[in-house]
C-alpha cells in the first residue's frame, strides 16, 4: 500500500471514529463556508494538495510567483509604507505629508478631492460644495507645486489615486518636476489610471467606455517609453471588493481588466507585451477573514503570470510578477465602537503581509465617520510598523505556504476566478461586458446577499450585529478648515488670469483636435495644455466636449 | 386639488399636475379625456440590456427644446412583494430637470407584466397635456411586450447582436411589431451579420404585409450617439406620413380597446385574488376548474342561470333546438321529480327543457293547465340563505327547499306571489 | 402576495460622490419589501432630485451621501423643496458625524442613519413616513 493509501485510509477512519461521532455530541454553532460560498471542511490534509509542488508553487521570484515575487522578500526590502491621505487645500495635505514622513512612512499617496478627480474647477457650480472634501484639490499646476513642496520627489515615490483625469495630474507632477531641475525619467510612482474600475465599481468616470479606454491605454503607451520607474497603471480590485465584491470576484475581474489593457495596448500601439507589461501594478484590498485573504493574494500571483505567459506570450519575469498595493478595507469599518477597527485593520495589514504585499496603507479606525485626523492616522502606521518589526512574520518567505489549508483555498480561489474570466472572454472583454453591467450587476447582487447575512446575523459584525452597545459618540474627528476651499478657488482664478493665453488656447485647441484624431496618442497634448497652465476643468472640458459623457446602464 | 383643476394645469405642462394625474390613473380613477391626436407615440421594445433607455435618452436629448417630449419606461412588479426596482432613470437623468421633458417610471403591477391600463392611461393624459412626443419603454421580455403596438404609432425594436438562431427566435414575437429595427452600431462582428439578417427577414415581411410602410433597418449606437439623428429623422417622417394617411387616429382606436382589455385583465386579477374559496372548491374538487371561473365571472349578482320550458315531446323538441345550432345534452330522467330533462347550452346559461314522465307530475299539471311554454325561470345566487331569508322578509313564500339536488341546492319562490312566474333559486356548490 | 403598491420612494446619490453600495443595497431591500423605489444613481444634483420627486409623484426622498458635503447639499435641497412646494420627508444616509446629524435634522430631515443600521429599521421608518401601516 502507497503513502496516499494509507493516509487516505486513516483519514477516512478519523472521519467515522472521531469526527462524526464527536460532530453528533456537539454540532457544529454555524455553517462554515467561504465568502464566496465554497463549504470548508473541518480538516485539510496532504489529500488535498494537487498537483506538483515545482509547476503550482516553486520558488519565490520564480515561475508562476505564488510564494513571492522576489527571492527574499521582505528580509531584502520590507513594503512601502503609504497611507493614503488628502484633504483641503493644497497646503493643509503639504502639512499631513510631511508629518507621515516624520513618523517613518515610506511613500506617499494623493487623495484628490471629487471635483479633481473628475475633471471640475473648484468654482464649478457642481464642484463647489465638494472641494477639498474626501482629498486635496488639484485642479492646476501651482497647486500641484505647493503640494510637494519641501518633499524631495526625485526620491520618494508617490501614488495618485487618480483616474478619469490621470493624464492631467501626471502631466503636473512632470511640470513641476521639470521646474525643480529633475527628468522626469527617473520620477517613481503610480497613478491609477483604472477606468475600468471606475464604470464596474468607483463610478468616478468621465467620458464613454471606449474614449476611456483610448485616454488610458494612450497614458500606459507614453509612460513605458518616457518614464521608465514610472507605472502608468494601478489595476484595481479593491473598489470592487468595498462595492461588495466576493474575494473571487476581486480578482477575477482585476485580472479580466488587465487582460482588457493589455489587449488594447498591443492592439492600439503594437507594442510587444515585454515592453509594458513589467510597468504594471495592482491593487487588492484586505477584508478580516485572513487565511482566505492570504490565499486571495497568492491565487492572484499564480494567475496573473499564467495569464501573461500562456495568453501574450511574455517572455520576462518582469512582464509575469504581480506586484500589489493592499489597502485594509474601509467597508469592513463600523461606525459603531470604532476603537475595535484598530483590531481589524491589524488582521486585515498581516493578511497583506502574509500574502506579499510591495506597499500597504491601514485605514485609520475613524474612518467610518470622517476623515482621519493626525492621531488616527498614525496608530494606522503603528500597526504596520509593529507587523514589520516586533510581529516576526516576515522572518520567512511565504510562511504560509504548504499549509494543507491555504493550498487548498488558494486553488479553489483560483479556479473559481477562471471560470468568472472565462465568461468575461465570451461577453468579449471587459470593455463589452461594462457596456451591458455585466460586472456592476454581478457585484450588486454579492452586496445585497452580503447585506441579508448580516441582517440574519449569519454574518457577525461585533458592535453591529452582536455585542452592540447603547454609546455616545465622544471621538475627536478631523475637519476640514472652510478657508481651504476659497483659497482653491483664488488660486485657480489667479492661475487663469496670470498664463500666457495665446499659448493657452493653442494649446487646448490642439488637444481638441487630436481628440478627434483616433491615431494619435492623446497624453502629450493634455500635457502641453496643463504646461500652458490650463485647468483640469478646461482639460476635461475640452474632452467632453469630443468625446461627450458617459451615462451607466440600468442594472436591474 | 380637484381633477379639474389638475387637467387645466396638465394644459400647461405642469408636471407635478401631470404628475398627480398619472398616480390617480394607476390608482383606478379614470379621467374623461377628449384627445385630438399630436403626440408621436414612440414605443421602444427589445430584449433587456439592448440599451432601451440609452437610445431614449439620445433622442430626447437632441429633440428641439421647444418640443414637449415625455418618457414613459416601464419596471416589472414583484410578483410576490408587489414592490419594483426602478433604475431606467439612470440614464436620463440629465434630461430630468430640462422644462420640455417629463420622464415617470411605472411598475407593471400585475401578473401580466408588459403594459398594464394605467400605462395607456397616462399616455392619453400625456397627449392631453400636449407631448410632441411619447416614449415608452417596455419591459422588454415575454409576449405582453408586444402589446406596444397597439398604443404606439411607431414601434422601434432594438436588437442586440445575435447569431442566426437567435434572430429566428426572435423573429415569432418581436419581428411582426417592428416600424424601425434597431442594430446597436459596434465593432463585434455580430453586429454586421445581424443587420443583414435583419435586411432580409424585414425584405420577407414587408411583402407578407403590404402595408404602406416599409420596416427600416438602422445600425444606431446610442452609448456614442451614432446615428441617433439619422433615427429621429425617419421618426418624423413616418409621423408625417401617418398624419397625412389619416391613420393616426387608428391607433387611438386600438388603445382605447387596449386598455379595456388590459383593465379586463387587471379587474380579473383582482378578482381572482379575492376568490379564495373558489380556489379551494376547486383544490378539494368540489368544482372543475372551468366551473370555478364561469363561477368567478359571474360574482356579485343574481345572474340567470336557466329557463325552463315544459314539453310534451322532449326528442322532438331537442332535435329541433340542435337544428338551429345549439348544443344539447343527452336526456336525463329525473326520478324525483317524474321529469325527463335536456339542457340546451347557451353562452353562460341553459334552457332546460322538461317532459313529465307521468300524469302526475307537476310538470304533467301544469302544460295540462297552461298548455306548453315556460314552466320556471331560475336564478343563481351567491348566497342562497341570505337570499331566502330576503324573499321571507318582503314577504314571499319559498316552497320546496332549500334542498340539496344535482346541480347544488335550490328554492322556490311560489308564482302566485311573484306575477305568475315561478322563480327557481340556485346556489351552485 | 399581490398586496397593493405601496407609495412611490426616490433613492439618490447627492453630490460627486460614487460610493453607490449603500443606496443600491436600500434601494432593493425596500422595493422587496414592496415599495416601489425608483433609483436615480449617482451625481445627482439636489435639482435633479426635486425634479425626479415632483415627476414621479413620489412620497419620500431618500438620499446617501459619503463625501461629507452633506450640509451643503441637503440644505440645497430641502431649500429648493421648499421653493417649489414639494412637501414630503427626507432621510439621510451615510458618513454622517454625529454633530452634523443634529444639523440636518434641524433643516427638516426625517432622519439620519450611518454605516451598519439594519435594513430592517429603515424599511419600518420609510413605511411609518409614508403612512403604510
Amino acid at each position: 500500500m502507497g503513502s496516499v493509501d494509507r493516509l487516505r485510509e486513516k483519514y477516512e477512519e478519523w472521519v467515522r471514529e472521531f469526527l462524526i461521532p464527536t460532530l453528533k455530541k456537539i454540532p457544529e454553532w454555524r455553517k462554515f463556508a467561504t465568502s464566496f460560498g465554497v463549504d470548508i471542511k473541518p480538516l485539510y490534509t496532504p489529500l488535498d494538495l494537487k498537483g506538483d509542488y515545482l509547476e503550482k508553487l516553486g520558488f519565490p521570484g520564480e515561475y508562476p510567483f505564488t510564494r513571492g515575487i522576489y527571492p527574499t522578500m521582505y528580509r531584502s526590502r520590507l513594503w512601502t509604507f503609504r497611507e493614503y491621505s488628502g484633504f483641503g487645500s493644497p497646503e493643509d495635505t503639504n502639512r499631513r505629508y510631511k508629518f507621515l514622513i516624520s513618523q517613518g512612512q515610506t511613500g506617499l499617496s494623493v487623495a484628490f478631492d471629487l471635483p479633481t478627480q473628475l475633471g471640475l474647477d473648484p468654482d464649478h457650480e457642481l464642484a463647489y460644495p465638494e472641494v477639498g472634501k474626501v482629498g486635496v484639490s488639484v485642479p492646476e499646476v501651482v497647486s500641484m507645486s505647493i503640494l510637494f513642496d519641501g518633499i524631495d520627489i526625485s526620491r520618494i515615490t508617490t501614488s495618485f489615486t487618480i483616474n478619469a483625469t490621470a493624464a492631467e495630474i501626471l502631466s503636473m507632477y512632470v511640470v513641476v518636476a521639470e521646474s525643480r531641475g529633475i527628468d522626469k525619467a527617473v520620477l517613481d510612482g503610480t497613478i491609477q489610471n483604472d477606468i475600468l474600475k471606475e464604470f464596474i465599481a468607483r463610478n468616478l468616470y468621465i467620458y464613454p467606455p471606449l474614449h476611456s479606454m483610448r485616454y488610458a491605454v494612450d497614458i500606459i503607451a507614453y509612460v513605458t517609453k518616457n518614464m521608465p520607474k514610472w507605472h502608468p497603471i494601478s489595476i484595481s480590485g479593491y473598489h470592487f471588493r468595498e462595492a461588495g465584491a466576493t474575494a473571487v470576484q476581486e480578482i477575477a475581474f482585476t485580472l479580466a481588466d488587465a487582460i482588457e489593457y493589455t489587449r488594447w495596448v498591443i492592439d492600439r500601439w503594437k507594442l510587444d507585451v515585454d515592453d509594458f507589461a513589467p510597468s504594471y501594478s495592482f491593487f487588492f484590498a484586505a477584508t478580516t477573514n485572513l487565511f482566505e485573504e492570504v490565499a486571495k493574494f497568492r491565487a492572484a500571483r499564480r494567475l496573473y503570470a499564467r495569464i501573461m505567459r500562456e495568453r501574450f506570450g511574455a517572455k520576462k519575469p518582469e512582464s509575469m510578477r504581480m506586484k500589489f498595493h493592499v489597502q485594509t478595507s474601509g467597508a469592513a469599518l463600523t461606525a459603531q465602537q470604532p476603537e475595535v477597527n484598530i483590531i481589524r485593520t491589524t488582521i486585515q495589514a498581516l493578511a497583506a503581509v502574509l500574502g506579499g504585499a510591495q506597499s500597504l496603507h491601514v485605514n485609520a479606525y475613524d474612518e467610518a465617520l470622517a476623515l482621519p485626523t493626525e492621531k488616527s492616522v498614525k496608530l494606522a502606521l503603528r500597526v504596520q510598523q509593529v507587523i514589520a518589526y516586533e510581529s516576526g512574520v516576515i522572518d520567512s518567505v511565504d510562511p504560509l505556504g504548504g499549509s494543507y489549508y491555504i493550498e487548498w483555498l488558494t486553488d479553489t480561489i483560483e479556479e473559481e476566478a477562471m471560470k468568472i474570466i472565462d465568461y468575461v472572454d465570451k461577453l468579449g472583454g471587459m470593455t463589452r461586458a461594462v457596456e451591458i453591467g455585466y460586472p456592476q450587476r454581478a457585484i450588486a447582487e454579492s452586496a445585497y446577499q452580503y447585506q441579508k447575512m448580516v441582517e440574519e446575523g449569519k454574518i457577525v459584525i461585533i458592535g453591529v450585529n452582536m455585542f452592540r452597545e447603547e454609546e455616545e459618540l465622544r471621538i475627536e474627528l478631523h475637519r476640514v478648515d472652510p478657508a481651504s476651499r476659497e483659497r482653491s478657488i483664488r488660486r485657480v482664478r489667479e492661475v487663469r488670469e496670470r498664463r500666457d493665453r495665446e499659448a493657452w488656447e493653442r494649446a487646448l485647441n490642439e488637444l481638441r483636435r487630436a481628440a478627434d484624431r483616433e491615431d494619435e496618442n492623446i497624453f502629450p497634448y493634455i500635457f502641453n495644455a496643463i504646461r500652458a497652465k490650463a485647468t483640469i476643468g478646461e482639460v476635461s472640458g475640452v474632452l467632453r466636449e469630443v468625446w461627450g459623457e458617459y451615462k451607466p446602464p440600468s442594472i436591474y | 386639488m380637484g381633477i379639474d383643476e389638475l387637467l387645466e394645469k396638465a394644459r400647461n405642462w405642469d408636471k407635478s399636475a401631470i404628475a398627480k394625474l398619472i398616480t390617480m390613473a394607476e390608482e383606478g380613477v379614470e379621467p374623461q379625456l377628449n384627445i385630438h391626436r399630436r403626440s408621436h407615440v414612440i414605443g421602444i421594445t427589445g430584449p433587456p440590456g439592448s440599451g432601451k433607455s440609452t437610445l431614449i435618452y439620445a433622442m430626447a436629448r437632441r429633440i428641439p427644446q421647444d418640443k414637449r417630449v415625455a418618457i414613459l419606461t416601464i419596471d416589472p412588479s414583484s410578483p410576490f412583494t408587489g414592490g419594483s426596482f426602478m433604475g431606467n432613470r439612470i440614464r436620463m437623468q440629465e434630461l430630468t430637470s430640462r422644462p420640455n421633458i417629463y420622464i415617470r417610471s411605472m411598475a407593471t403591477r400585475g401578473m401580466r407584466g408588459g403594459l398594464n391600463y394605467a400605462t395607456v392611461a397616462a399616455i392619453n393624459i400625456l397627449e392631453y397635456a400636449g407631448a410632441d412626443y411619447i416614449f415608452i419603454e417596455t419591459v422588454g421580455a415575454g409576449q405582453s411586450d408586444t402589446d406596444v403596438k397597439y398604443v404606439a404609432d411607431t414601434v422601434l425594436v432594438l436588437v442586440p447582436p445575435l447569431s442566426g438562431d437567435e434572430i429566428q427566435a426572435l423573429k415569432s414575437g418581436l419581428m411582426e411589431i417592428g416600424d424601425i429595427y434597431i442594430v446597436s452600431k459596434s465593432d463585434n462582428p455580430a453586429s454586421e451579420s445581424t443587420y443583414r439578417d435583419l435586411l432580409a427577414m424585414v425584405d420577407m415581411v414587408r411583402e407578407v404585409k403590404g402595408e404602406a410602410w416599409k420596416p427600416v433597418v438602422l445600425k444606431v449606437s446610442g452609448l456614442y450617439g451614432h446615428g441617433v439623428d439619422e433615427l429621429l429623422k425617419i421618426i418624423d417622417e413616418r409621423f408625417n406620413e401617418l398624419v397625412k394617411s389619416g391613420r393616426l387616429d387608428d391607433s387611438l382606436r386600438s388603445r382605447r380597446a387596449l386598455e379595456m382589455r388590459l383593465y379586463a385583465y387587471d379587474m380579473l386579477e383582482k378578482m381572482l385574488n379575492e376568490a379564495k374559496d373558489l380556489e379551494l372548491r376547486v383544490i378539494n374538487g368540489e368544482l372543475t376548474p372551468r366551473e370555478a371561473v364561469r363561477a368567478l365571472l359571474g360574482r356579485g349578482m343574481p345572474r340567470l342561470d336557466h329557463v325552463a320550458v315544459a314539453v310534451k315531446n322532449i326528442d322532438e323538441a331537442a332535435r329541433k333546438f340542435r337544428d338551429l345550432g345549439f348544443r344539447v345534452s343527452d336526456p336525463v330522467i329525473v326520478e324525483g321529480q317524474g321529469v325527463k330533462v335536456v339542457m340546451v347550452q347557451l353562452g353562460n346559461a341553459k334552457i332546460e327543457l322538461l317532459e313529465p314522465l307521468s300524469p302526475e307530475s307537476t310538470v304533467a299539471k301544469f302544460i295540462e293547465r297552461r298548455g306548453e311554454g315556460i314552466h320556471h325561470i331560475a336564478v343563481e345566487v351567491d348566497d342562497i340563505d341570505k337570499f331566502i331569508s330576503i324573499a321571507k322578509n318582503v314577504g314571499l313564500s319559498v316552497v320546496g327547499g332549500p334542498s340539496r339536488g344535482a346541480e347544488g341546492i335550490a328554492a322556490f319562490i311560489h308564482p302566485k306571489d311573484l306575477h305568475g312566474v315561478l322563480l327557481e333559486l340556485v346556489q351552485h356548490v | 402576495m399581490n398586496e397593493m403598491p405601496k407609495p412611490k420612494v426616490i433613492i439618490a446619490k447627492l453630490g460627486l460622490d460614487g460610493h453607490d453600495r449603500g443606496a443600491k443595497v436600500i434601494a432593493r431591500a425596500l422595493a422587496e419589501a414592496g415599495f416601489e423605489v425608483v433609483y436615480t444613481g449617482i451625481r445627482q444634483t439636489p435639482s435633479q432630485v426635486v425634479e425626479t420627486a415632483i415627476q414621479e409623484d413620489a412620497k419620500l426622498i431618500g438620499i446617501s451621501i459619503l463625501s461629507g458635503s452633506h450640509l451643503e447639499l441637503v440644505g440645497e435641497l430641502m431649500r429648493i423643496m421648499k421653493e417649489r412646494g414639494l412637501n414630503i420627508p427626507v432621510i439621510v444616509g451615510g458618513i454622517i458625524p454625529p454633530e452634523d446629524r443634529e444639523a440636518l435634522l434641524k433643516m427638516g430631515v426625517a432622519g439620519v442613519y450611518g454605516p451598519g443600521t439594519p435594513l430592517k429599521e429603515i424599511i419600518e421608518v420609510v413605511k411609518k413616513l409614508t403612512g403604510v401601516s
